[in-house]
Parts: structure tokens; sequence; C-alpha cells
């Protein structure tokens, strides 16, 4: 906890500095570089489940619904 | 035959724990929620008696903070930092000036607007850190609200608590980590609610060893007529977020992460958002349109159940 404390601490406080002293932050190397090929986006839901044409919300529900353990929504 | 699972489900930081453990005792789910209201005494801006207001009330001097805020202070700043300052954790001056002074159960019927808030924000870059001694000094004027970090933060400490290699899920009004195998040992399966109909999942993932967090203005909004306005604050306007998104979903390696990700994505829109998760390896976004319209990262595919 401690370590992870001061790591944490030193990542904020290091940053901070070099925001005060104008420099330019492209990107904290908290963590790794990004894939080459990870930035497409798409507009299709997932289709094993979706009915429809899934690009709209209200219409991409699943015919039937896996089961879950937990679920995230707005808090 | 599988481990049993010991399960809490608990009021906490406005909104409902679930805390599911594979192998787990009360005793465990017990040490959870007893974080989960260390924390909240500790971090919640609603709180008069809480320490973060005690440091807000000490701005321009030298605060010095448990261990716990000064952590959680500074990894705030830190993911302000990654993002470029559109995370940003001094914008409780526009929040409140948006109408949310106080918990959303108590403004669902009316709160009063600023129409032309004087408020600054970005000010996490002038915050001084002392770690040799854990101590914060806020500029004068500044004040911080860790409700954009806390309850991704907390789920992140809760599993901590818990012996390593434990399958774990902890579920924080829907900022959780899933930790290990999960239940039956395929994984967690986690339900994304359809913002526009949140009884149905939209989609479902199975993760392992990783942080799910949702963000948008579909829940904690208020006002009427032309102007509406909600709970996430565009610290480049100094007011609620006029996004295209209505919800973001994200999956990151830790709920820490996938908190503040989700928030950076909804407040960055629709052709930025994504893309700046995506830059991060391991994490994905399911984003939600103001006109409903999906949007699915190749990140989050790799998840799909």
């Amino acid at each position: 906890m401690r370590l992870r404390k001061n790591l944490s601490a030193k990542l904020g406080a290091l940053a901070a500095s070099l925001l005060a002293l104008g420099a330019t932050l492209v990107l904290v190397q908290r963590n790794p570089p990004p894939a080459a090929n990870a930035t497409t986006t798409t507009s299709a839901p997932p289709p094993a489940y979706a009915d429809g044409n899934g690009a709209d919300a209200s219409q991409s529900y699943y015919t039937q619904a896996p089961p879950v353990d937990t679920r995230t929504s707005v808090s | 035959m599988s481990p049993d699972l010991a399960r809490l489900t608990f009021p906490a930081m406005g909104g409902v724990v679930d805390v599911q453990i594979v192998g787990g005792s009360a005793d465990d789910t017990a040490r959870v929620e007893a974080l989960f209201a260390a924390h909240e005494r500790a971090l919640s801006r609603f709180l008069p008696d809480s320490e973060l207001c005690a440091l807000n009330a000490a701005a321009g001097t030298p605060f010095a903070a448990s261990p716990l805020l000064f952590d959680a202070v500074s990894e705030a700043c830190g993911w302000a930092c990654v993002t470029r300052g559109v995370f940003d954790p001094t914008v409780l001056d526009a929040l409140e000036a948006a109408g949310y002074d106080r918990p959303f159960a108590e403004i669902a019927g009316g709160t009063a607007v600023l129409d032309r808030p004087q408020t600054q924000t970005g000010r996490w870059r002038d915050i001084a850190f002392d770690f040799d001694h854990d101590v914060i000094t806020l500029p004068m004027g500044a004040r911080v609200d860790l409700g954009g970090i806390g309850k991704g933060y907390t789920v992140d400490r809760a599993i901590e608590t818990l012996p390593a290699r434990t399958s774990a899920m902890v579920n924080a009004s829907g900022d959780l980590y899933a930790a290990g195998d999960g239940p039956v040992g395929d994984g967690w399966r986690v339900g994304v609610a359809d913002p526009l109909a949140p009884e149905r999942d939209i989609a479902v993932i199975v993760v392992r060893d990783r942080g799910v967090a949702t963000s948008g203005s579909s829940k904690r909004r208020w006002g009427s007529g032309d102007r509406r306005y909600h709970h996430l604050i565009d610290p480049r306007e100094g007011t609620s977020s006029e996004s295209d998104l209505l919800t973001v979903t994200v999956i990151a390696r830790s709920a820490t992460e996938a908190d503040v990700l989700a928030k950076t994505a909804f407040l960055l829109g629709s052709s930025a958002g994504p893309r700046f998760v995506e830059r991060t390896a391991g994490c994905g976004t399911l984003a939600v349109t103001l006109r409903g319209e999906v949007l699915m990262s190749d990140g989050f595919r790799e998840y799909l159940a």
C-alpha cells in the first residue's frame, strides 16, 4: 500500500510539475504504448445476440439474453 | 462442484454495492463493506465532517492528510495528467454552479442553476504534494471532488483486501472489478444495461481481472426547457458537457481506470472518445449516442460473451 501510494503520488506530482513548467505532455506513460491497430470503432452491435440491424440501441436487444453474474449501468 | 459463493449487498456512496467472493466467507464480505464505509467517511464531499471537506476548507495552506486521502487525491491528479485534463478533479465549483450541490436524491425535485457561472477548472495542475509527509496543498480557492473516481478507486482497494488469486467481483453501482475466473470457472459475465431500457442488456461480456465502468448523462440529470444539466462537467466549458454521447462503457485493467476513461470518452464525444480509450492496451468501449446508435470498439468486441 505504501509503495503504491508513493508511486501514485510521484506520478501526480511529477506530471503536475511538468505542466507547470510548460512542458508538452503528450501522454504520461503510465500505460503501455497502444497497439497499432487498436483504434477502429464500428457501429455494429454484438451480432450473435442482436435482432434487427443492431445500429439502434432501442432495437438491438437480445432475443435471449445470456445469464449474467452482474451488470453495469450509469451510476 | 464449484466452491460456495459468499455474497453481500449493501448501500454505500449513494448507490448499492454488490460483493461476490468465490470460496469466500462472511468475514471477507464484511471487510469490504467496512472499507467502503471508511472511504465514504473520508472522501465524500457531501459529509461535512469528511477529511476531503477539511482539505477543501484548508485550501491555500498545507494539509496533513491521511494515507487514504493523500493516495486518492494524488491518484486523481495522476489521471488528470493521463487524460490531459479532460478528467478534472477540481470541477467542484462548476458542478455546484450547475446545481449539483447536494446528494442527487435531494436535487431531483429541482435546484438552482447559475446562468453564467464564473468558475475555474484545471486547478489540479497547481496542487502540491509532499509525498514524504502526506501533505497536500491546494491552491487558494481550489476544491477537490473525488466523485468522478471514488467508486472505482474504492472497488480496487476492496479487491486488494482479498487474498491473492481470489476469484471475486465488487460492483459499486455499475463501476466494478472482476477478479479471477468467476463462479463457475469461465469468467465473470457482465451485462451492459441499455440506457434506453435499463432493465435489458445491450451486450454481455466475459471478463477476468478487468475493471468495467459506465458513465453517462442518462441518470443524474436535471433542469428543464432548452437547457438540461447533468453531473459530467466538461472542464473546457465549465458546465455540463454537451457530448453527443448518452453513455460510455469501458473495459480496462482496473476499476479506477475504467471509471476515469469512461468519463473521459464521454466528454470527448463519439469521434475522439473511443479512439482515446483504444490507445490503452486491453481497453475497449461501448458507446451509445444521443441518437441511439451503438458504437463498439474492436477492443470491446474481444470480450463479448
